[in-house]
This record gives C-alpha cells, structure tokens and sequence, in this order.
C-alpha cells in the first residue's frame, strides 16, 4: 500500500515536472525565434477604433521612429506614460506611437479622452481583441515598448521607461 | 553512541520556542536590511536612467508606506516553510520507513532554516562591508553559489534563480534535513539523504520549476 501510494505521488510530481519542463522548453524556443522575427518589423494585425484592420501595410512604409506600446487603460504605469506623451509632444512629434491594447473599447475610448490623446495625431491606439501581441514582439509584458527606426528594432524596454529613453538611438540595456 | 548523544541534545528543543527565537532574528534583519541596505540611494542608483526621478521619489515613498509587511511576512514566510516542508518529510518517511511524528519534522526543519538566516546574513553583511558591491549587483549576488563562478550577464534572467540555489547552504540545508531524518527514523546516512531527496528535493525542484515558467512570461 505505502509503495503504491509513494509511486503514485512520485508519479504526479514526475508528470508535472515533465509538463512544465516541456512547456518551458516550447516557450524559450519561441521566443528565440519571435525575438529574431522582431529585430525588423513584424507582419502584426490589430484593429483601429472604428473597427477597420491596421496592418504593416496601413504604415506606408513609414521608416522614422516608431514606438509600439503594448499598454492596458487600468495600468498604472501606463497612464504616467500617456501624461508623459501629452506632457513632452514637441520631442515626439516626429514619431509615430501605436499604443496597442487587448482592452474592451469602452475603456480604451475614456483613456483617450482622460488623456487628452485626441491632441497628438501621431498617436493611434489600436486593438488586440485575440491577444497576438506576444506572439508578434514576443512579451506581453505590460507597459513593454518596441522602438524600431527604418523598420529595425533599436531598443526595447519591459515595464516603465522614460521619453528620453524611447528616443535614443542607441541600445540601451537596463 | 557520542554521536547520538549530541544529536539528541540537538533535538532537543520546543519548536515554538526556536521559531520565536529566529522569527524575531529575521525582523531585526529585515530592519538593519531596511535601514542600511534598501535606502533612498539604493533605489536611486538602481533605478537611475530606467524611469523618471519623480517616479523614483514616488517608488521610494511606496516602500516606505508598505514596509511593515516586510516584518509581518517573515514569521509568516518562517512558519509556512516549516508547515510545507515538515509535511513533506512526514509523509516521506512515513511512505520509505519508520514514520516521524509530524512535531519533530518541525523541529528537523526549523534547525535547517537556521542556515537559510544565516545565508540571508552574510548576503546582507556583504553589501554592508564590500564597497565594491553596487545595487545592480546586488540584486543577483548570491554568496558560495555557481553563479559567483558565472558571468551573470550571461545567463539568461529566468535561469538565474534556479543557479542561484545550487549553492553550499542548499547542500548545508540538506545535510541538516538528512541529519534529523537519520536521527528521528534511525535510517542510515544515505536513506536519509534519499527521503530528503524525494521529499524536499523534489518540492524544491518543482518550485523552481514554477519560478522559470513565471519568470519566462515577463521576460
């Protein structure tokens, strides 16, 4: 009986291990590869406002700076970073920002407001209904921010970062 | 027979009594650890170019806020560790040999913890006695582990915890365990070792588990 029951405990804990161990594998080589897909910019589809698709193309081969944020409207964080946009728009004003959220409409549409989005035109929030972010630009860390000039990735940063830092040209690995 | 002698001397304490006696260790730890190691300037440097000053400010006035959780959550940390892992023993020996009453797997664990304060101790004593360590640094110094013979920067974040543990007060603590098991049981050195393994070392595999498939997802 004590046999049976320590190989079958033995056994849970083997096939849980054995579980996560293969989850965990599966998940470091996709993000090994998302990671390289994401060094230029990514075929990502999300949704504007109004409904209508927004995808690589609705770009036009825009190749200055482009910052994606993957952002929530509840976010803490993500609010400081929208006051900052607001705050500091004459550095960004040659940007272009896609704030990306898998958020309901209702609330993206009282952030914008709340915000004062509506007063920078380079700024377009977008939907992520299906949650394809992490699997576009591999986290989905939220805030995380994706910086690509000419359509290559120059910096990236997970959680809260400074305006300044979204400008530099340079990596910067904190 | 000397040698049981003294491991019956060892034993012999209220588990209540050594659990008070490093809980309250643990909270003026925590509060030299507060006082000295995670100030103001601890986080300023920390955070030093990654966010606004003003939110450093607001970060630091947070902590100050919450602090007293830090205190509170070590006896209960202390506490649940000993419940966890005595469980584990308990139901180890009691599946592989002789079963040891639940009170003394609290008293086997509650010795061994004796070596994750003291691990805790040292770390905190060396950012206080070694002006070469910085807060970065910090973060990821773990004292007598295979990641102080590593390149740090090397290692992938969510495999830094688990190399973390490989370190000579795990082994302590597992001799420890082994040493109360054998005792308690009267199982030989290595079936001792072998219940620890397959009972502590097998929680202990799959916490880390756990803590890479986390660690994984924000990174």
């Amino acid at each position: 009986m004590k046999r049976k029951l320590s190989m079958v405990i033995g056994g849970v804990l083997l096939l849980f291990v054995s579980f996560m161990g293969y989850h965990i594998f599966k998940t470091i080589k996709k993000k090994k590869e998302i990671g390289q897909q994401a060094n230029t910019l990514p075929a990502f589809r999300f949704y504007k406002q109004d409904k209508t698709e927004f995808n690589l193309d609705s770009l036009h081969n825009y190749s200055d700076r482009l910052i994606i944020e993957y952002f929530s409207p509840d976010c803490e964080h993500c609010q400081y970073t929208a006051q900052k946009y607001v705050a500091e728009k004459e550095k960004l004003q040659n940007c272009k920002i896609l704030m990306v959220t898998f958020s309901d409409s209702l609330s993206v549409a009282h952030f914008y407001q709340d915000y004062k989005l509506n007063t920078m035109p380079n700024i377009i929030v977008l939907s992520d209904p299906g949650i394809k972010f992490p699997g576009y630009f591999g986290a989905g860390v939220i805030p995380s921010f994706y910086v690509y000039k000419n359509n290559r990735l120059v910096n990236k940063f997970l959680g809260e970062t400074r305006i300044n830092n979204l400008l530099s040209d340079t990596l910067i690995k904190l | 027979m000397i040698e049981d002698v003294k491991t019956n001397e060892l034993y012999s304490f209220r588990f209540w009594g050594v659990f008070l006696v490093l809980s309250l260790l643990y909270v003026i730890l925590y509060y030299i650890t507060n006082t000295y190691v995670y100030t103001g300037e601890f986080y300023e440097t920390l955070l030093h170019g990654t966010v606004d000053e003003e939110r450093i400010t607001k970060t630091i006035e947070m902590r100050q806020h919450f602090l007293w959780i830090s205190y509170v959550a070590q006896p209960l940390l202390l506490l649940l560790r000993c419940v966890i892992f005595s469980g584990a023993i308990y139901t180890g020996a009691m599946l592989s040999g002789p079963a040891i009453e639940y009170k003394n797997c609290l008293r086997i664990v509650i010795l061994a913890e004796m070596v994750t304060f003291l691990s805790t101790l040292i770390k905190i004593s060396c950012f206080l006695l070694l002006p070469s360590l910085s807060p970065k640094s910090f973060q990821y110094f773990f004292p007598l582990s295979v990641t102080q013979l590593m390149n740090i920067n090397t290692i992938p974040k969510y495999f830094i915890y688990p190399l973390s543990q490989l370190n000579l007060f795990e082994v302590a603590y597992w001799v420890l365990l082994a040493m109360g098991v054998k005792y308690f049981s009267q199982q030989k050195w290595g079936q001792a070792l072998k219940t620890v393994a397959s009972t502590y070392g097998a929680l202990l595999l799959v916490w880390i588990v756990v803590i890479i498939f986390i660690s994984l997802q924000f990174s």
